[in-house]
């Protein structure tokens, strides 16, 4: 339809001329049809018409033959009597009245049709019986009245019917001398003949066909007469379908003319002839010999078929003409045909002419409509494209705003900086604390721009990711501690749940950290915000990208390294999650990570989910009273998109309030294989263990990850799994206050293989206490050395360097065997009376069983003094297992010594995580604590610090290793990093070196740096110098050895020196440290804006940040903090 | 005594005001102050002396680079002594010669020797006058001193 369309508005004329031919071909096909049809008809009818009226002619001679047949014979018959009744020669009247009268009569009353008998004598003698208006009459002449022969007078007189008698009176008439007309003397000549004419009967005869027959004798004739009327009528009834018929004697008298063309009609000559009289030349004349079949003849403008013959009635011969006009039949059709067939043609010329012009109307109508309808599609197009253009200029012109208004602020943030280290203003004063108010109001403004300024990132698209790796475990733990304690302030906990434990095989993962924090914290704050009571539960679990579960059950009872391949054998077509496992460490890089916030909350109400995650949406009822642009979820859901994942609202069960929030994101691990034997011998980084127990046939995930890794499960272990539920192995009980914390920690514990008691109430502890270990501990104790013999190959603690240390516990698990460890919140109730309970216990406990108390939110230290342990920060993730450590089970001590020993490995572990192993540096270490370590102080320190070594922690441990093997005498430094550092001397006993032509600003810088607590300056004037220091810095370091040494810190690098540069300079000492397999940090400093090309440039060289030459502190604690990030990841 | 002392102050803070506020110093300078302390007490000096001297050491390698006498003006050699001098005057905060330097870097990027030559002459004209400027400051500081007063802390608003 189109096509037709687009050809008719390209070439109309082409599409005229097509269409009109085909139309014009139809139209000629049909008129050949109809020619033909209707000359096959036409020639049927002419042929039906002909026979018709040949038939009919034929008719009209069948009908002149028989109506009168024989009537010639009748007279012979009677001549022959009445000429044997005259005998004698000479007849009176008297004779023929008496001799001849009856025979007459007879004659006329027995031949049929007869209407007049008469007998003539040749001397005028007349005597006739006739029918004259059906009476009888005699018409005679008596010779009496002249009696000379001459004249006779002729009577008439009426006829009795029957007998024939003469009655009534006679009238006299005047006489017909019959004997001088030529039948009578024809029939004297010929002894028959035959004419037409009025009977004798005068007036009231009619026109007769006579037979006339004489005597032998000649002395007379005798006729008979019948009437011409009974043929005449006869024809005239006679339908002659539109035909003419004309009947006439050989002397002209016409008998029958029944026609239209009377007027006309005229004989002349034996033939039939129309038109005047008088003119012969313009009449037509039919020629009277013409065939009986047919004969075409035009009369007056009309055609005619002529049909004429002689018919022969009684002896008379008569000639007719029947005539048929052209007008009916097969001439009518042929006709009407004609007209149809110049219809026909007219139709045929006109169509084509008229119909491709309606059809190329309709089809322009249509054509232009679909322009129009183009056109407005067009229009809408543009609409949308500018709506989107102005959508983007806007977005960009917000993140422009944003950003200058982040500017100003940020100077405003200084301003009041400056206007507080005045000394004007006195700490504590009102004006101090507006001051700090305004910092506060500035902070959240500045959160809020930020907020809008990604927002606008990610609608211009320029959001990327940064790929970089980073501990995902440590990064829950950390936003988990950030919020508990706000959290805890409402009442409401906030707990890591990690399942399975999955997190912790893939722990160490690479990308996006920021970003991933910043989806955690939106989603974990607005939990917080939004929750009144109960709790927040903060789920995590990794899976295969794809993957439904990640527990796998593996039914067959073999176990083992066997079974695992046979199954994997089997099912390598069939179900994928049996296969799993090995699929997830074999080839699988990207690792699907689902977290779930998870709150009792208000709820987001259902009609509000999808709209939740749009910008700028709130849900009005829930966020009253509550700040924010509803900005977060949009966000959050654009950043879980970008890391390839969704963000959804999963379905809560009936009746549970809240929210949760479910999303996932693919990041890339770098646990790149199973954990070998290797690994788990050295037990030496984080990292997953497999374990399996064969005798259930289940496939437990224990990775215990994070820098604190918890021992591979030793085989005893597996003894306590696998023997009869009697057998006491270490027992965890816990009193917590909150239900989802009591839940997860339990499921978390058991899934480790430890027993778990868990008390609800307070008050209940002591009961369940005397329940669970009152009964002989050393009974049970004496069953669990028989049934634990293998204990003795407990494996070593820490790393196989500290063979003295590790050694003691080894030996002392042997004679010990249950160790119960208590986990009690001290928010349960009041805490005297509960350490009171703890206390009675520990003292009714038998010498060899341990107890172990871990207070949760106490920060006395009543009971530090007897080893407890305290923590006041949520007891999950990796401080779950430190504690879980401390248990035989994965290696622990007993419990006495346990604080010590637990200190001294994590701090090992510590310098051995961050910093790669070197034998040296563990060495280093352990003098370190050995000085540090016989001390109460450091009991105390432990007490508060040990159970939360969170990053920040061992940060500051690895500073004081490092600190503590500086040949500088500086003791004070490392001092100092156990104090709280001060956050104006961060580079607190640093090294760095400054390059910089310029002595005035080398200078500057150097007196800045010394007040950030730098503790020495190596001032450069030229890159080339600069390099050569720190070559030849290396190199000394690896003739001694300690090549993982830095020989600064930091190097604060100007760009523009004369002779080798700042790129340059960076240049050649990444080059010069590739060799050592170290980097040094360098820190651009330049007087160019940061942002510009220059600024760049210096990235692009291999520099490490970029600062502005005026050395602004908050700017450097910035980019100091970056890079530390970095190096520690 | 006393009185003559808070005189001293009172006349300190406001030549320090005016320094200030005519332009010749800026907030880097108030840095370099707060940099100062008892480990370190002349270290303002120091540094300021340090400052000249290297004003004198660039204004000389410039005139020379601009001496047309020698055949062709070396633009490259003017342009990175302004940058260097530039540095250096930004970190001492001597503002006007900071923003001097500006627009000789200007002219000299776009080959202005006129241009050039007049920021020349300039800048030699004013960092003579922040020298004197400075040296009366810091006459009146010892004066202050050694009539056993304290220097103040001068704010800049």
């Amino acid at each position: 339809m189109v096509n037709v369309a687009k050809l008719m508005t390209s070439r109309p004329i082409v599409v005229f001329c097509v269409l009109g031919f085909m139309v014009f071909i139809l139209g000629i096909i049909s008129i050949m049809i109809w020619i033909t049809t209707t000359e096959t008809v036409t020639n049927d009818v002419a042929s039906f018409t002909e026979d018709l009226r040949s038939s009919l002619v034929y008719e009209i001679e069948n009908i002149g033959k028989y109506i009168y047949p024989k009537t010639n014979l009748s007279t012979i018959v009677l001549s022959r009597v009445i000429d044997s009744h005259l005998t004698n020669n000479d007849n009176g009247f008297t004779e023929i009245q008496a001799q001849i009268a009856p025979v007459l009569f007879q004659a006329y009353s027995t031949i049929p049709h007869v209407s007049q008998v008469s007998y003539i004598d040749s001397d005028g003698l007349l005597f006739s019986y006739m029918a004259v208006s059906n009476i009888s009459v005699a018409v005679f002449a008596n010779s009496s009245s002249n009696p000379s022969g001459g004249e006779y007078t002729w009577y008439t007189q009426t006829v009795d019917q029957i007998t024939g008698h003469l009655i009534g009176n006679t009238t006299k008439s005047q006489p017909l001398y019959l004997t001088l007309t030529d039948w009578f003397q024809a029939a004297q000549r010929n002894y028959t003949s035959a004419f037409v004419g009025t009977g004798l009967g005068k007036e009231y005869s009619e026109t007769l066909f006579q037979s006339v027959v004489s005597l032998s004798n000649k002395k007379g004739v005798v006729s008979l007469g019948f009437p011409v009327k009974v043929l005449t009528d006869f024809l005239n009834s006679s339908y002659l379908q539109d035909g003419e018929l004309y009947m006439w004697t050989k002397d002209g008298t016409v008998l029958v003319r029944q026609g239209s063309l009377n007027a006309s009609f005229f004989i002349s000559s034996d033939s039939i002839c129309f038109g005047k009289e008088s003119n012969l030349v313009g009449s037509q004349c039919i020629p009277n010999n013409c065939s009986s079949s047919g004969y075409w003849v035009e009369i007056e403008r009309s055609k005619f078929q002529v049909f004429c013959s002689v018919l022969e009635v009684s002896g008379v011969p008569l000639i007719y003409t029947v005539m048929f006009p052209n007008k009916g039949g097969a001439t009518r059709i042929e006709h009407n045909a004609r007209k149809v067939l110049y219809l026909l043609i007219v139709v045929t010329i006109l169509l084509p002419l008229g119909w491709p012009l309606v059809f190329m109307m309709f089809m322009g109508q249509a054509a232009r409509r679909e322009m129009h309808m183009r056109a407005t599609l067009i229009n809408h197009k543009e609409a949308i494209q500018q709506a989107e253009r102005k959508s983007m200029n806007k977005s960009q012109a917000i993140a422009r705003a944003s950003h200058d208004i982040r500017g100003s602020l940020a100077g405003i943030t200084g301003l009041i900086d400056i206007s507080r280290e005045n000394e004007d203003v006195k700490s504590g004063s009102e004006l101090d604390t507006n001051l700090k108010q305004v910092i506060v109001c500035i902070k959240d403004l500045v959160g809020l721009l930020n907020s809008v300024l990604d927002m606008s990132k990610i609608e211009s698209g320029k959001m990327q990711l940064e790929e970089e790796e980073f501990n995902l475990a440590k990064l829950l733990e950390d936003i988990i501690d950030f919020y508990h304690p706000v959290a805890m302030k409402k009442g409401v906990d906030v707990v890591l749940d990690l399942h399975d434990g999955s997190i912790f095989k893939f722990s160490n993962v690479k990308g996006d950290s920021g970003k991933l924090k910043q989806i955690l914290n939106n989603l974990v704050s607005n939990a917080v915000k939004f929750t009144v009571e109960g709790h927040i539960s903060i789920r995590a679990w990794a899976q295969r990208p794809g993957s439904k579960s990640s527990v796998v059950l593996v039914s067959d009872a073999q176990g083992g390294v066997v079974s695992k391949f046979l199954k994997s054998m089997f099912n390598k077509n069939g179900d994928q999650s049996s296969t799993y496992e090995m699929e997830i460490s074999n080839n699988a890089n990207t690792i699907e990570f689902v977290f779930e916030v998870d709150d009792t909350g208000k709820g987001i109400p259902m009609e509000m989910r999808k709209s939740v995650f749009e910008n700028y949406v709130q849900v009005r009822e829930t966020a009253q009273g509550q700040q924010g642009t509803g900005l977060g979820l949009g966000i959050v859901q654009s950043l879980v998109r970008l890391m390839g994942g969704e963000i959804r609202i999963t379905d809560k069960a009936m009746g549970e309030k809240g929210t949760c929030f479910q999303f996932n994101v693919l990041l890339t691990t770098l646990e790149n294989s199973p954990v070998s034997d290797m690994k788990v011998r050295h037990d030496m980084e984080a990292g997953g263990d497999y374990i399996s127990t064969p005798n259930l046939g289940l496939t437990i995930n224990t990775s215990l990850g994070g820098s604190m890794n918890i021992r591979n499960l030793s085989p005893r272990f597996n003894t306590c799994l696998s023997s009869s539920p009697k057998q006491e192995c270490s027992r965890v009980v816990l009193l917590l206050k909150n239900e989802e914390r009591r839940r997860v920690t339990e499921k978390y514990i058991k899934s480790q293989g430890i027993k778990v008691t868990v008390v609800e109430k307070w008050e209940h502890l002591s009961n369940a206490l005397e329940r669970l270990f009152g009964f002989s501990p050393q009974t049970s104790m004496g069953r669990n050395e028989l049934s634990c013999p293998s204990s003795r190959e407990l494996p070593l603690i820490g790393i196989d360097g500290i063979d003295s240390r590790s050694q003691i516990p080894r030996r002392r698990s042997n004679s010990f065997s249950g160790v119960i460890l208590l986990l009690i919140d001290a928010k349960v109730g009041p805490y005297s009376e509960l350490y009171d309970i703890v206390e009675r216990f520990r003292r009714g406990l038998r010498r060899g069983i341990s107890c172990k108390v871990v207070w949760l939110n106490e920060s006395s230290t009543r009971g530090s003094e007897r080893g407890d342990i305290s923590c006041l920060r949520p007891l999950h993730g990796s401080r779950l297992n430190q504690v879980l450590k401390m248990l035989p089970e994965f290696g622990g001590t007993e419990i006495k010594e346990a604080p010590i020993e637990l200190h001294r490995e994590s701090l090992l572990r510590h310098s051995i995580v961050t910093e790669t192993s070197s034998p040296k540096h563990i060495r280093c270490t352990n003098t370190e604590i050995q000085e540090e370590e016989p001390s109460s102080r450091f009991n105390k320190k432990i007490g508060k610090t040990i159970m939360a070594p969170t990053s920040l922690e061992s940060e500051t441990w690895v500073k004081s290793v490092r600190t503590g093997r500086k040949p500088i005498g500086n003791r004070e430094d490392e001092q100092g990093t156990c104090k709280p550092s001060d956050e104006y001397e961060f580079l607190r006993g640093k090294r760095v070196m400054v390059v910089d032509d310029n002595r005035t600003m080398s200078l500057v810088a150097t007196r800045k740096l010394k007040k950030m607590g730098v503790s020495e300056v190596k001032q450069c004037e030229s890159g080339e110098e600069a390099v050569r220091l720190v070559s030849e810095w290396l190199t000394q370091r690896e003739e001694q050895g300690s090549i993982y040494t830095l020989p600064f810190d930091y190097i604060f690098m100007d760009c523009q020196m004369p002779g080798m540069d700042g790129y340059e300079a960076t240049r050649e000492i990444r080059k010069v440290e590739k060799h050592y397999g170290v980097h040094i940090p360098i820190i651009a400093v330049s007087g160019h804006d940061p942002g510009s090309r220059e600024a760049k440039e210096t990235i692009q060289a291999g520099m490490d940040a970029f600062l502005e030459k005026n050395l602004n502190q908050d700017q450097l604690e910035n980019v100091i903090r970056e890079i530390e990030s970095k190096m520690t990841l | 005594m006393n009185a003559g002392i808070a005189q001293l102050q009172m006349q300190f803070r406001d030549y320090t005001i005016s320094l200030y506020q005519q332009g010749f110093l800026d907030d880097q300078f108030t840095e370099l102050k707060k940099l100062q302390d008892d480990g370190s007490p002349d270290f303002v000096a120091e540094v300021l002396l340090l400052f000249f001297e290297d004003c004198v050491k660039l204004i000389g390698n410039m005139a020379r680079a601009l001496d047309k006498s020698t055949g062709t003006v070396d633009f490259s050699q003017v342009g990175a002594s302004v940058h260097q001098l530039k540095g250096s005057s930004s970190s001492v905060g001597a503002k006007r010669v900071k923003g001097l330097c500006v627009t000789f870097k200007e002219y000299c990027e776009a080959q202005n020797y006129e241009g050039c030559v007049r920021c020349l002459q300039q800048v030699d004209i004013e960092y003579k006058t922040l020298k004197t400027k400075l040296q009366d400051m810091f006459n009146l500081e010892k004066q202050i001193v050694q009539a056993g007063g304290v220097v103040p802390q001068v704010d800049i608003d």
